[in-house]
């Protein structure tokens, strides 16, 4: 699940508008990788922030099946610039501010992590998981909006009843 | 000729003590247009400047499980994977 931080917003603003209206269009994976291949590294290399606007998302946007149209619409319209207002809001509610920062069945993780990092927290997750008898379907929202904690804990601050 | 060299040391020390006073006054005026920068909160105008300041973060809880709502972005189709799991990595981002 991914969830909108936009920390650079001078640059990026159009480029999450873009990634939205590309999952609108079930194309958000695809979008994202592509960003990264098509926008970003070119930009590394060149250092010329225009290969991640909008004009040259639009270039290559049709090589992944996005309509352009479409998403040039989605991003100009309300409903993306409203998740990406609430996403923020969200994160930061959690006090998250740096990215990729990462919540794993609501244990927050900060920063990049390897594989195996990774691996360990959701084995061990997925085993609370098998064990609550929920199913697939119900478990997030039955566990962990329903259970979790709504604001933000700092370590060492005692839980709340 | 002794009379003659002790103003003109007098009339240097003067010219000193007025460039000091110069010197002195713009000092102070940075100062205070530093301390007017520190009260608006370090605001600039670099690359950052729309960035909003971000308080030192701390360090969350290791044992708490955070309720983030991932409703909207599941119906907005920002996924990667089954719609339904048993483990859910939320991953905040962004693409700079």
């Amino acid at each position: 699940m991914f969830k909108n931080l936009v920390v650079h917003p001078q640059v990026v603003t159009r480029a999450h508008l873009a990634g939205c209206a590309a999952a609108r269009q079930g194309k958000f994976a695809e979008f994202y990788m592509g960003f990264w291949d098509k926008s970003y590294k070119p930009y590394q290399e060149s250092r010329d922030a225009t290969k991640m606007s909008e004009e040259a998302i639009m270039s290559w946007a049709p090589s992944i099946g996005l309509d352009v149209a479409k998403l040039k619409a989605d991003m100009d319209g309300p409903d993306c610039k409203a998740l990406i207002d609430a996403d923020s809001n969200e994160l930061r509610k959690y006090r998250v501010g740096s990215t990729p920062s990462f919540f794993i069945n609501g244990n927050y993780v900060a920063g990049a992590m390897d594989i195996d990092g990774f691996k360990r927290i959701v084995d061990a997750k997925l085993k609370i998981a098998e064990a609550s008898g929920a199913s697939a379907a119900e478990y997030y929202d039955k566990e962990i909006i329903g259970k979790g904690e709504k604001q933000f804990r700092a370590a060492g601050a005692p839980k709340p009843n | 000729m002794k009379k003659f060299v002790l103003i003109t040391i007098a009339l240097t020390l003067a010219a000193c003590s007025q460039d000091n006073k110069g010197i002195e006054k713009k000092i102070d005026d940075m100062n205070r247009k530093i301390d007017a920068l520190i009260a608006k909160g370090g605001q600039g105008g670099g690359a950052g400047a729309q960035r909003a300041a971000q308080p030192a973060r701390e360090e969350a809880a290791p044992d708490a499980v955070f309720a983030v709502d991932v409703a909207q972005n599941l119906k907005m189709g920002m996924i990667e994977g089954p719609n339904a799991a048993m483990v859910t990595i939320v991953e905040a981002w962004d693409f700079a």
